[in-house]
């Protein structure tokens, strides 16, 4: 068997030192990374000192948070070879279902309570969709894209009717603490680096962030469930004969997907105090190009979590750049769209030079 | 259409008190109009290699698939170990002792070697995968195979024609099945990659597996066969033992030329 096993070349074969490194920085992980670091140090360069410094770090994370939620299940989706539209309907059919809710119930009942019922009923209305997405995609075999981009305008209208042009403000006022409680606050006190670091002050949607990594990280690469995401996304039929779930692997995606958009609304109405049902704009393409940007394939089978966090950081440190440099905010959208070509050539670029070695 | 015990002697493997591993019969399988299998027969016992051979669009694939759980059968029966056997999806078959190298391979591009080994499979500790065991039986069984791959992370993308097939049948011998399927298994590969998948399969048949190979190489077919099932549109038209046969004979059956 030796010929068939016949050894591959490898770049560096020979120095395993050089080998290593080349293997490191072929990593998109590793590449984006560096990408960050240069343009932080550009940005503050370009005088912003105080980018991603130690005041604007913890505002810069509170920031990104509620995307995290929704990146992460996304590109679990996009890596077993799906993608969801949907997500920017659904969250803004929670916030106004959240709204909704508070205006007819405060007062009838336990205000505690009354913020448990809106956070289930705001988070069911995101399986409810996730379900019809996966169920679609599965049993009737409908086309992702048209399947979600359909769902995306019935969650967007429901969330425009229900409404009904008002903007609700009769929230419990405790439903806050949802986006702003900060759990670390009492430990800043007795640990005061902690309070320096302003660690001790960040809200809660950074600690779901964190958790949701954690989950992802986990599921992905250490459980029998994100090996079979990955093979689903990897070759569907293939992965079928061996004995994977691939419906099922699509299913709880969607769903997953659906209900982290569900969250990501509540967390924006429990800020703003306020649901209206435009509150989200963009959060689909925002985190499938953050996903993108971190080595998630379009086509599936590749991707990792630590990519689409460093891939959406990507997008929110160019949009705070923009600001913070005093650029003409319009042009924000033109450096994100340069961004997102680049990533999408580099990616040509190495599979064309892969497949030509 | 089953062989009788003086065949299998001749076969040079012994049966005389054995029942088949595998016997499927009156197999029938249509797609729409398209009826793929009409009335297959095959089986196949411990230690033996049956080559299952027919024209393009005969049907072999599908009775493959049939037995793999990939496609469910109209009707017929399958027997596995005397026992009657339902097999209604992949896993199915995996539970009976069954290990399927499909025509296309069935692997997963994106996949490092030891993933695709493990798929389906995955080996866990507590609920978390066992990442360093898996790595640590790809090693194993890709030496085994006597094999050299540079690292079993590589993902099977970069890989050759004929690793990809060595890999596949690497997943099979993992499985540790008895009954193999083997669909086409030199058709990607030179000569020289041939030469050694054949002697891997021969090697696989001195492990007392019962092996269906399907081929479309009759040289292939007579050197490492015991018997020679031929499948023409959908319909199992007879079982000849290697050492009574030849190619003339079996290609007239697989054309349905006159076989005077
Ligand atoms: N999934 C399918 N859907 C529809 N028709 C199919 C399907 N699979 C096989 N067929 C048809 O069934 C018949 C038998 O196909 P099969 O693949 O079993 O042939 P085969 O003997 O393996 O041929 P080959 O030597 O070309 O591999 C063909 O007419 C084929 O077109
Ligand atoms: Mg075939």
């Amino acid at each position: 068997m030796t010929a068939i096993f016949e050894k591959i070349k490898q770049p560096g074969d020979t120095q395993e030192e050089d080998s290593r490194l080349r293997r490191l920085l072929s990593q998109r992980e590793v590449q984006l990374l560096l990408v960050l670091v240069v343009f932080t140090l550009l940005v503050r360069a370009g005088g912003a000192k105080g980018f991603l410094g130690p005041t604007h770090f913890p505002i810069f994370l509170s920031q990104v948070a509620p995307d995290m939620l929704v990146v992460i299940p996304m590109a679990m989706l996009l890596i077993g070879g799906m993608f969801d539209l949907s997500v920017t309907g659904v969250a803004n059919l929670s916030v106004v279902l959240v709204g909704w809710t508070f205006s007819r119930l405060l007062g009838t009942m336990d205000d505690t309570l009354l913020i448990i019922l809106v956070v289930a009923i705001g988070l069911t209305a995101g399986l409810i969709v996730g379900a019809i997405n996966g169920l679609a995609v599965t049993r009737l075999r409908m086309n992702p894209l048209m399947t979600t981009l359909a769902t995306w305008w019935m969650a967007q209208g429901a969330a425009t009717g229900v409404a009904g042009g008002e903007s609700r403000h009769n929230f419990v006022g405790s439903f806050r603490d949802i986006a702003r409680f900060q759990p670390l606050r009492d430990l800043g006190e007795t640990f005061p680096f902690l309070q320096e670091m302003r660690i001790s002050t960040l809200p809660m949607p950074v600690f779901y962030a964190a958790i949701v990594i954690f989950l992802g990280w986990l599921i992905l690469t250490r459980t029998r469930f994100g090996w079979h995401i990955f093979a689903t996304g990897s070759d569907r039929l293939g992965a079928a004969l061996n004995g994977v779930n691939v419906n099922r692997v699509t299913l709880v995606g969607f769903i997953a997907t659906s209900v982290a958009a569900a969250m990501c609304g509540i967390v924006w109405a429990s800020r703003l105090t306020s649901a209206p049902p435009n509150t989200l704009g963009g959060l689909e393409l925002r985190v499938i190009a953050a996903a993108v940007i971190g080595g998630a394939a379009l086509t599936g089978g590749e991707g990792s979590v630590l990519g689409a966090v460093l891939g959406l950081f990507f997008m929110h440190m160019i949009r705070s750049a923009t600001i913070q440099l005093g650029l003409p905010v319009y042009w924000e959208f033109f450096v994100l769209g340069a961004v997102l070509f680049t990533a999408v050539a580099f990616d040509a670029w190495t599979k064309r030079r892969a497949d030509t070695q | 259409m089953a062989v009788t015990q003086a065949q299998l002697k001749r076969s040079g493997v012994d049966h005389s008190t054995a029942e088949p591993l595998l016997i499927a019969r009156n197999i029938s399988k249509a797609f729409g109009h398209v009826q793929a299998l009409s009335d297959a027969y095959i089986d196949v016992y411990a230690g033996e290699i049956v080559a299952l051979v027919g024209d393009n669009g005969a049907g072999k694939s599908t009775l493959i698939k049939v037995l793999s759980g990939a496609h469910r059968q109209d009707a017929g029966e399958i027997v596995i170990r005397g026992q009657s056997a339902t097999i209604n999806n992949p896993n199915d078959s995996f539970d009976l002792g069954i290990a399927t190298v499909y025509q296309d391979l069935a692997l997963l591009p994106s996949r490092d070697v030891v993933a695709n080994l493990f798929v389906g499979r995955e080996l866990t500790n507590r609920g978390i995968l066992d990442r360093r065991k898996m790595t640590e039986e790809a090693n194993r069984v890709v030496r085994q195979l006597r094999t050299n791959l540079p690292s079993v992370r590589t993902p099977v993308r970069f890989l050759s024609g004929g690793q990809r097939q060595a890999v596949a049948i690497a997943r099979v011998v993992r499985f540790g099945a008895e009954i193999l399927l083997l669909d086409e298994p030199t058709a990607a590969l030179g000569v020289k990659e041939s030469h050694e998948m054949l002697t891997l399969i021969e090697n696989l048949k001195e492990r007392n597996k019962g092996i269906i190979v399907v081929s479309h190489n009759l040289a292939h077919v007579f050197r490492i066969c015991d018997r020679i099932t031929v499948l023409r549109h959908g319909e199992t038209v007879g079982t000849l033992v290697k050492e009574e046969t030849d190619s003339t004979e079996v290609v007239r059956l697989i054309t349905g030329a006159d076989l005077l």
